[in-house]
């Protein structure tokens, strides 16, 4: 390096010096580091050097102009972000150090510096300042033969220099042909492509040619300039190959001079040329023009890394780029009216079940419901909807190669239709266990803690880590309670569940079809309900994560980072739930079993956290409990007997809806049984191990009790997504007619059962706004230490200063006393809410409590109503707070002294 | 993303729910600001430190809302937990994790090698 090649272009003086110096210190202060110790290395070491500006350089590589304080840009450095980008620098580096390249004398850039810098390989070349020949064709400075002449008459010398001639074989071809359309098969119509090897080689193959070293990227934009027009430099040297053809650096010169002049892409250009009359003239005594004009194009594009990259832009630039190309190859064969439609089927289909879904919400009168719940009012368009949209998730599924948007598309509407549809109908939280975990977040903004004594919910104070995540959320958002976020859960907390299912998927060994396909199984089949605002519904999605994790990136053994996920993200269920905190080492000790999971202790250590947690912070939750815990536990079917609600009590809606999700369940089962089998007959079942192993690990949570009577549902819930993924390998391949009807009817089923047994109990779950307006009434008005007289749990209760009351609920009381207060409610409730030790007595009787009782049969029939009317006919009562749905009634206050 | 890019991300969230917070902003952008800041945060500071084998968003949510989940749970059991104290504590998180992806990134990296080369 010469400090002549660091020369000043051109001095500044006045106005412009003032600017240079802004410009100075702005340089000054944006060199990064890592620019600043490789210009620290280069003469000269007088003057400061100064960040100059990016320029636009080949993709995966960042192009950064240097310039010592007060000079013109000199230095051009070029870092690889990727490593093709690298290799392609190393290559240009060695290209213009090459002797070979020596014809071209002062016109290539002088490489100043090489290496590795910040872990990225650098290239430091001087760089001129002066317009590029391309940059004068846009400008229209310059005609297209006129670039052609100049640049070709500074580059022949090198074409001359080191030509030799040779004869093209099948080691060229597979050089210039068949590595290059490797990469264009990844993203592109197989036919022209083979169209293209075809063509290429039968043009090439024996043809004797002058290969010689070529730049490989001879774009007029590579072409600088010097103030009086005169070609300063040929730049860019990435591409550089010694053994090339003179002719096909022509012929992407004259493509991208084309394209340079006219702003259009080189694709389309060249595709424009292969249908002209150019693409059949003779260039001299090697290769023809097409051939010629192809391979330059190929060259081009397979150098980029767009050609099978994913995302929209690679998508656009291969339109611009590819396409024209291909399709001048091989035009595409007219396609038939019933293809078309066939391949826009899958779209219409899932636009006509969201429209029919959109349709039928104003079309639902939830007032109108009966015992079967929210079904028993949707409209037939709503049906119609969920059939429409299976039948897109069922003709995307089997295509040969589906689409992931598609697909991901269908479940979301799907997911959108089952849990979005209550949050808009009602208007309200659905399921009375919301509001209690709503109160839960009062607590703690109250509190700004949890108390692991408590005596109301102690369970939720023990394991707190849910509510403390969405206890800051509420209080950073400024929102007065956890309403809003307990009313949107089931859906947010189903879209979760689905990203972490395409997770697991993979990392079980299932292809993509069987992951998506397993899917859209596991929610039409889950109708366990355990999506609500809760820390199970929190739990299940890290545990699913959990086990992910564990399955793909523990399989080789020992890896520090993941092993810390797993144990981070077990520590953070066991704060949050302790169900699930027992059943992450199951699934671990089952990943493990199956020669998953390579880290055979770490299901120790999970079992290790849980315990740690359980005699440590949640102790006095534990050891009140324990004993209780342990009265439960019994024999698998003891437990599975006792979990299942006894129909006689039911009326005959819910019974319909217990047997639906009963049915729901065997269904589920039988086809992850009938998976098993056809993978055992095939000899895959090593492979399907994972799936089996945590689907089966959840039946040990009967040794784990009955979970206050829920075990079976949670057992339910924590195997289904390993089962769906079983039950797919029942069906065979779903490309296949039969397998993907099979497929459609099993989940045209499951979707029936779900919407029965889900939907079943909306009767009870969901709450008007009239009730919700009683118990915020209540819960806001009532003093600290009263006492609550429920007509049942099934309320909007707790959700406010829970902590602050006495709950007396009457279905909770012996089954003996309720004759007596049925019978005789004006002295048994006035003898109950005139007790002293309570500042205040409230009785609570809502429209859900009422026909919670009716249909579960846990109060005499009538019971509530009987008990509203008699104490509002007493005179002893006096009403607090009434509506349509809500009565709150308290003893006149003579009756209380 | 780049490292420079997800801090800057992450300074730019927690500046806008502290600034909601401050100035008791209502309305579905605090909430929105705030849910990206709590939730989606921590899970793009901590993702790069395991995620660097696949870019799966699950990994990375639930590692963000596990952490989250950690830290709070904390606050909670010291009855500490305020919107400051788990602002603080978020950006602790995404600090700290940053920090230590920018380390093990550098302690990955191979040394600068330079060769100056004379014309």
């Amino acid at each position: 390096m010469s400090a002549q090649a660091l020369r000043p272009v051109r001095a500044p003086g006045g106005h412009a010096r003032r600017l240079d110096g802004v410009r100075v210190l702005l340089g000054l202060v944006l060199l990064p580091p890592r620019l600043r110790r490789l210009a620290a290395r280069l003469p000269p070491a007088g003057d400061p050097w100064t960040w100059r500006g990016r320029r636009r350089g080949r993709p995966g590589v960042r192009e950064s102009l240097l310039g010592p304080a007060g000079a013109a840009p000199a230095v051009l450095v070029k870092e690889a972000l990727t490593r093709p980008a690298a290799a392609a620098l190393r290559n240009g580096s060695l290209a213009l150090r090459d002797e070979r390249t020596a014809a071209l004398a002062d016109l290539r850039p002088a490489v100043l510096a090489t290496g590795t810098l910040h872990g990225r390989t650098v290239v430091a070349e001087s760089a001129p300042a002066g317009r590029s020949v391309g940059d004068e064709l846009a400008g229209g400075g310059y005609t297209v033969t006129r670039a052609l002449h100049d640049i070709e008459a500074v580059v022949r010398p090198l074409w001359t220099a080191t030509a030799r001639a040779a004869t093209l074989d099948d080691a060229w071809l597979h050089a210039w042909v068949d590595a290059p359309l490797e990469t264009l098969r990844a993203r592109c119509a197989a036919p022209p492509v083979t169209a293209l090897a075809d063509e290429l080689r039968t043009a090439l193959r024996g043809t004797c040619v002058e290969l010689c070293m070529v730049h490989g990227d001879l774009s007029p934009a590579n072409v600088t300039l010097t103030d009086s027009g005169d070609v300063a430099l040929v730049r860019n040297w990435e591409l550089a190959c010694p053994d090339g053809l003179a002719a096909v650096d022509r012929a992407f010169l004259m493509l991208s001079a084309r394209a340079l002049a006219a702003g259009r892409p080189v694709g389309a250009v060249a595709a424009e040329l292969l249908r002209g009359p150019l693409a059949y003239h003779r260039h001299g005594t090697g290769i023809s023009m097409r051939a010629a004009v192809l391979l330059a194009w190929l060259q081009h594009v397979a150098a980029d890394p767009r050609v099978a990259a994913p995302g929209v832009g690679a998508q656009r630039w291969r339109a611009r780029e590819v396409t024209p190309v291909m399709e001048a190859i091989a035009p595409p064969a007219p396609v038939a009216v019933g293809a078309r439609v066939a391949a826009l089927a899958p779209v219409a289909l899932l636009i006509t079940g969201l429209v029919l879904w959109v349709v039928s919400l104003p079309l639902t009168d939830v007032r109108d419901m009966t015992d079967l719940g929210l079904v028993s009012v949707l409209p037939v368009t709503f049906f119609a909807g969920l059939l429409a949209l299976t039948a897109g998730w069922i003709t995307t599924i089997r295509r040969p190669a589906p689409s992931g948007r598609l697909l991901g598309a269908h479940v979301a509407a799907l997911i959108a239709m089952l849990h979005a549809t209550p949050c808009i109908l009602y208007g309200t939280v659905r399921y009375a266990w919301s509001y209690k975990h709503i109160g839960i977040i009062d607590y703690v903004q109250r509190h700004h803690g949890v108390d692991t004594h408590i005596a109301a919910q102690p369970v939720y104070h023990n394991w707190p880590g849910f509510f403390g995540l969405d206890g800051l959320l509420t209080e950073l958002a400024g929102l007065p309670g956890a309403i809003g976020q307990a009313l949107w859960a089931p859906p947010v907390f189903n879209l979760l569940t689905f990203a972490a299912l395409l997770f697991l998927g993979p990392a079980l060994g299932a292809g993509r079809r069987a992951t998506w396909a397993a899917a859209w199984l596991v929610f039409v089949a889950s109708w366990v309900g355990q999506d609500y605002f809760s820390p199970q519904a929190f739990a299940f999605f890290l545990y699913l994560v959990t086990m992910g994790v564990a399955a793909r990136w523990l399989r080789a053994g020992f890896a520090l980072r993941p092993v810390l996920a797993v144990l981070g993200l077990t520590f953070a269920i066991v704060v949050s739930h302790p169900l699930t905190g027992v059943m992450v080492p199951l699934g671990l000790a089952a990943l493990t079993l199956a020669g998953v999971c390579r880290v055979r202790w770490l299901f120790l250590a999970a079992g290790a956290v849980t315990a740690l947690w359980d005699i440590t912070v949640a102790w006095p939750y534990v050891s009140d409990s324990l004993s209780g815990v342990v009265d439960t536990v019994q024999l698998p079917w003891q437990t599975t007997k006792e979990n299942l609600v006894a129909t006689s009590h039911l009326s005959h809606g819910q019974v319909l809806v217990s047997d639906a999700g009963r049915a729901v369940v065997l269904l589920m089962a039988a086809l992850a049984a009938i998976g098993t089998v056809r993978l055992l007959r095939a000899g895959r079942l090593r492979h399907a191990a994972p799936a089996l192993a945590l689907a089966a690990a959840p039946a040990l949570l009967f040794a784990a009790g009955d979970y206050g009577g829920e075990m079976l549902f949670r057992i339910y819930l924590f195997s289904l997504p390993f089962q769906a993924l079983l039950a797919t390998e029942a069906f065979g391949p779903l490309t296949a007619r039969r397998s993907a009807a099979a497929y459609a009817a099993a989940a045209t089923a499951l979707l029936g059962g779900l919407l029965f047994a889900y939907y079943g109990k909306d009767d009870q779950y969901r709450f008007s706004h009239d009730e919700v307006s009683a118990a915020e009434y209540l819960y806001s008005h009532a003093a600290p230490g009263s006492l609550l007289v429920e007509g049942t749990t099934n309320y909007p209760g707790e959700l406010r200063r829970y902590d602050e009351f006495t709950y007396v609920p009457l279905d909770r009381e012996p089954v003996a006393s309720h004759a007596r207060f049925v019978r005789d409610p004006v002295g048994v409730f006035t003898s109950w809410m005139r007790d002293r030790r309570y500042p205040a007595a409230y009785m609570v009787i809502t429209r859900s409590m009422k026909i919670d009782a009716a249909e579960l049969g846990t109060l005499p029939p009538g019971a509530l109503q009987t008990i509203e009317t008699r104490l509002l006919a007493s005179g002893r009562f006096t009403v607090v707070y009434r509506n349509a749905d809500a009565t709150i009634l308290a003893l006149q206050p003579w009756w209380r002294t | 993303m780049r490292p420079g890019a997800r801090a800057a991300v992450i300074v730019l969230s927690a500046a806008l729910a502290a600034l909601g917070l401050a100035a008791d902003a209502g309305g579905p952008l605090r909430v929105l600001a705030t849910a990206w800041f709590v939730l989606g945060c921590p899970a793009l500071a901590l993702g790069p430190l395991v995620d660097s084998v696949a870019g799966a968003g699950a990994v990375r949510l639930a590692l963000g809302a596990g952490a989250a989940t950690l830290v709070l749970t904390a606050l909670l059991l010291t009855s500490t937990l305020t919107a400051w104290t788990g602002w603080v504590v978020i950006v602790d998180l995404c600090a700290v994790a940053c920090a230590l992806d920018w380390w093990f990134t550098r302690a990955a990296l191979p040394r600068d090698d330079i060769r100056v080369h004379a014309r």
